[in-house]
């Protein structure tokens, strides 16, 4: 990886972005990008979640999967740090801070099985990442899905003005966006460095 | 899962689950369902052939286990048991994988191990194996994979050929083509699954009922997740 803290943060938010370029989080990304409201409230527990479980996984593999060999429980053990996490948050925002639990409460859950949340602590064991560059790789991360999931949302609003080919569907059409999209975050190669 | 399945007979039934898979209940263009893994690991036939055998075994594997055991299996830890079950045979292929073919393994990466969070695999068995005999489990999860096998290895094949003007190491092209890389960007990958998507609807007529953005068939493999409070 480059050497550059500040440019695996800008690649992962842009060039690298998690929903565009790694295909991750689609799901959600489909389905809520057409309510702005709800797309922000998941963008935040995404992020979220995202960054704390890639650095609780991060160090359960170096102080614990590595140092007894079973890094081939790795992905195991990264759901189980996912589900328990996203599970204590709510019991804790239910029991203590019961507003942010109102607005977010109801994303815990999906967020769990968000694709994209277990595949940024893969991707930052597999491309062996320092402490670090696994706290910007995961922020940037979350926060590139964010803008993905907010800019569809916005194209998807002007959707109403056009007539586009009934064979592609409301999902076809979605996806044509995002190859468009794909293109254009593409395009900022050289951000990154 | 038709509302007819109580009068026509089993056999048929079976045949009609598997059908379902490849046609009304396409995972990938009906249910709109594992689209990660489609758009992510078919640059090319061989990663996406692999891909989609590493599917199909652990869908087959998963949903006999779940199908045999589903009486066994408390509703309130339904979905954590049929994540431990999946992974299983993920863990294994990956491990097989990683010996004989390190090559494609280094390729497709964490995109192996996401197989777990395959929404397919979640949605056959929350809406078929946990509820049927291991006959028609089988024959549903079949349907699944063959449906979502075929659909991979057409797009990869697709965008190997329009990226690179070869297919599995034969040039197929004439000279004179310049070799599109757009296609083997991720730009790219939208749009080859948006056209096969267009193709699809267009030949099962538009009319087909699709999940779509507010109803994508992944919210169906999360709701009963959330009904339990987070239970995976």
């Amino acid at each position: 990886m480059s050497g550059s803290l500040t440019g695996l943060f800008l690649s992962s938010v842009f060039t690298g972005n998690i929903a565009l370029t790694g295909f991750l989080g689609l799901c959600p990304f489909l389905s809520l990008s057409r309510k702005p409201a709800l797309a922000a409230a998941m963008g935040v527990s995404v992020t979220f979640v995202m960054t704390v479980t890639a650095m609780l996984n991060w160090l359960l593999m170096r102080y614990v999967l590595v140092p007894y060999r079973i890094e081939y429980m790795q992905i195991l053990a990264f759901m189980l740090v996912i589900a328990a996490l996203t599970q204590v948050l709510e019991l804790f925002l239910d029991r203590f801070a019961p507003r942010i639990f109102a607005a977010f409460g109801v994303f815990l859950p999906l967020v769990a099985v968000n694709c994209a949340i277990l595949g940024v602590s893969l991707f930052a064991s597999f491309r062996e990442y320092g402490f670090a560059e696994t706290l910007l790789y995961s922020l940037g991360s979350g926060i590139g899905w964010t803008l993905a999931i907010l800019l569809m949302g916005g194209l998807r609003r002007h959707l109403i003005f056009c007539r586009p080919p009934a064979a592609l569907g409301p999902v076809g059409i979605v996806m044509t966006l995002a190859s468009l999209m794909a293109l254009a975050f593409g395009c900022l190669a050289g951000v990154g460095g | 899962m038709n509302g007819n399945e109580i009068t026509v007979q089993r056999r048929s039934e079976a045949w009609e689950l598997f059908r379902a898979g490849l046609g009304e209940h396409h995972p990938i263009f009906v249910s709109v369902l594992g689209i990660c893994s489609t758009l992510a690991v078919t640059t090319a036939v061989r990663y996406a052939a692999v891909m989609a055998g590493i599917v199909t075994v652990t869908l087959l594997l998963s949903a006999l286990i779940v199908s045999l055991l589903r009486r066994r299996i408390p509703p309130t830890y339904r979905i954590i048991t049929s994540l431990l079950l999946i992974s299983t045979p993920v863990i294994l292929l990956e491990k097989l994988l990683r010996l004989h073919a390190p090559a494609i393994a280094g390729e497709l990466g964490p995109y192996v191990g996401l197989v777990i969070t395959n929404c397919i695999i979640l949605g056959r068995i929350e809406a078929c194996a946990s509820l049927r005999s291991p006959k028609m489990a089988l024959a549903d999860a079949l349907g699944a994979a063959l449906g979502y096998g075929t659909v991979l290895v057409a797009i990869a094949a697709s965008r190997e050929l329009l990226g690179t003007g070869r297919v599995m190491g034969y040039d197929i092209a004439p000279a004179w083509y310049p070799s599109c890389a757009f296609f083997q960007r991720p730009a790219g990958a939208f749009l080859a699954l948006a056209l096969m998507l267009a193709l699809f609807r267009h030949l099962r007529g538009t009319g087909t009922k699709q999940g779509s953005g507010g109803t994508c068939g992944c919210s169906r493999a999360d709701t009963p997740a959330s009904g339990n409070g987070g239970g995976v």
